[in-house]
């Protein structure tokens, strides 16, 4: 089914990949297996739903989510992450023009893009255990805290990838492995994003109904 | 390089992504999320209609995002990613459909309680003078117990120590007890006969009927349980729940004390209530 070429490789400091565009897809076996982990990843995920869906109503003495929820808050993280998203595929087009600047560049604004959604949901964290929903405070908001916590740590994981691409791109320059590794990142990141498109459409607006 | 060949795994096509598909991308997800966002916050729609919207546009986005960033189609080459993809979408909907439908199936253990999770509060049934609510007798302290007419065991011993308790609560304060009886059998039509039988233990229990779909909603609400265990042309004879469920002046249930409660327990848990209310009053 797969026939692979991995033997097939260019030599480190490679740059004229691009002229080779058609043939750049002998690591396509590893963007397949990093696409099994991506739908294994959205397993756990759906786990994390499934608990969230069951418990949503449990807030025994705790404050209630739809009190504390603030939707304009949250539709500026849901922006944040979508234009990482799109400058991320900037980046991805960078790379296949052979341009290491406008790529550094785009995966620069999309790393200040997910590090600023970041802080603003570790600020939100902060904000709602102050009024008193805390993981431990009742059933939802354990569940609530699990979810958009693990998503949250994917987003974390994800920016530290990115640091470390950019040092293996300055390194060795734009080479097949180092393209390999962009997609697959490029392939976290998207659906990292279609994640949060389920958590604000699930968990915040559908609770402030 | 020539031998290279391509090969089936068609992920390597997301490197064929254009400038002009990313924007087209962008603008359609920043369309789909403004929607649903504006509905919930802007305007008073119907809330069965928001909440097709708020589906419809996740997965409508979710889709713009697998094509216009993913480049996902449904090319041969793709064949084995739309295929295991497809496989996870089967496992996760019976992962999530599957955990709703078990939390709310209809158990013993499951789905019992109010929407907060929290148990008891307010129901209305019919007395032997018309509909009665739980609120009707706020102020007093009420014993809610769920039994039928009929019950030979455990319906009569609890209405024993019922009797015994509120005979024991010193007559000062025994006005400020309300014990009620509710009949979990739907068969049972004629409150009177019901009343009679309460009455006949003590004038300050009263019997309380409902249709079928009252004492489920009553009896979930509480955590009571219940089962006919007699054939449809038997006389009705139930399993259920045989515990006094105390309820304060305010109408919170406060207790739901267990069958083989005596009526001693029972007097100093009322007294108890009604002590507390006179000091807070």
């Amino acid at each position: 089914m797969m026939q692979s070429n991995l033997l097939v490789k260019p030599p480190a400091g490679y740059t004229g990949y691009v002229e080779q565009e058609s043939h750049h897809d002998a690591d396509g076996d590893s963007l397949f297996g990093f696409w099994l982990y991506i739908l294994s990843d959205c397993i756990l995920f759906a786990c994390l739903f499934a608990t969230y869906a069951v418990l949503r109503g449990n807030f025994v003495d705790a404050p209630l989510a739809a009190d504390l929820f603030d939707l304009n808050y949250i539709a500026v993280e849901t922006a944040l992450l979508l234009f990482s998203s799109f400058t991320f595929g900037m980046a991805v087009l960078g790379m296949q023009a052979g341009s290491m600047a406008r790529m550094f560049r785009w995966l620069g604004v999309t790393f200040l893009l997910g590090a600023g959604f970041l802080f603003l949901e570790v600020k939100e964290f902060i904000h709602l255990s102050h009024a008193g929903a805390t993981p431990w405070s009742a059933g939802s908001w354990s569940a609530f805290y699990g979810l958009i916590g693990t998503h949250g740590l994917h987003v974390l994981a994800g920016l530290v990838w990115m640091v470390v691409l950019v040092l293996h791109f300055m390194r060795d320059g734009i080479t097949a492995t180092n393209a390999t590794r962009l997609m697959c990142l490029s392939l976290f990141w998207h659906f990292l994003d279609i994640i949060w498109i389920c958590v604000f459409s699930v968990v915040y607006l559908m609770e402030m109904l | 390089m020539t031998e290279l060949t391509h090969s089936d795994n068609a992920l390597n096509d997301i490197a064929h992504g254009s400038v002009r598909q990313y924007v087209i991308g962008l603008l359609l997800s920043l369309l789909l999320t403004a929607i649903p966002f504006a509905l919930v916050m802007y305007t008073d729609m119907t809330k069965s209609l928001i909440v097709v919207t708020i589906f419809a546009t996740a997965v409508a986005q979710i889709l713009v995002q697998l094509v216009f960033f993913l480049h996902m189609n449904t090319s041969s080459e793709q064949w084995w990613n739309v295929f295991s993809a497809a496989f996870v979408v089967v496992l996760v909907a019976i992962l999530i459909v599957g955990s709703i439908w078990v939390s709310n199936a209809n158990q013993p253990l499951g789905g019992v309680g109010n929407a907060d999770g929290t148990l008891g509060g307010n129901f209305e049934l019919t007395g032997h003078q018309g509909p009665v609510s739980l609120s009707d007798y706020q102020g007093s302290v009420v014993v809610v117990y769920f039994g039928f007419l009929g019950c030979n065991n455990f319906c009569d011993t609890s209405m024993l120590t019922l009797q015994k308790a509120i005979n024991r609560v010193p007559e000062s304060k025994r006005q400020q007890i309300q014990a009620l009886m509710i009949n979990i059998d739907p068969g049972l039509t004629d409150v009177q006969k019901l009343q009679n039988y309460t009455q006949s233990w003590h004038p300050q229990i009263s019997g309380l009927i409902g249709n079928f779909a009252e004492i489920k909603e009553v009896t979930n609400r509480y955590g009571a349980f219940y089962e006919r265990t007699s054939g449809r042309d038997e006389p009705a004879d139930y399993l259920h729940t045989s515990r006094f469920f105390i309820v304060d002046q305010d109408g919170d249930l406060v207790d739901a004390m267990r069958h083989s409660t005596t009526a001693a327990e029972l007097v100093a848990r009322l007294e108890k209530l009604l002590d507390e209310n006179h000091a807070a009053g």
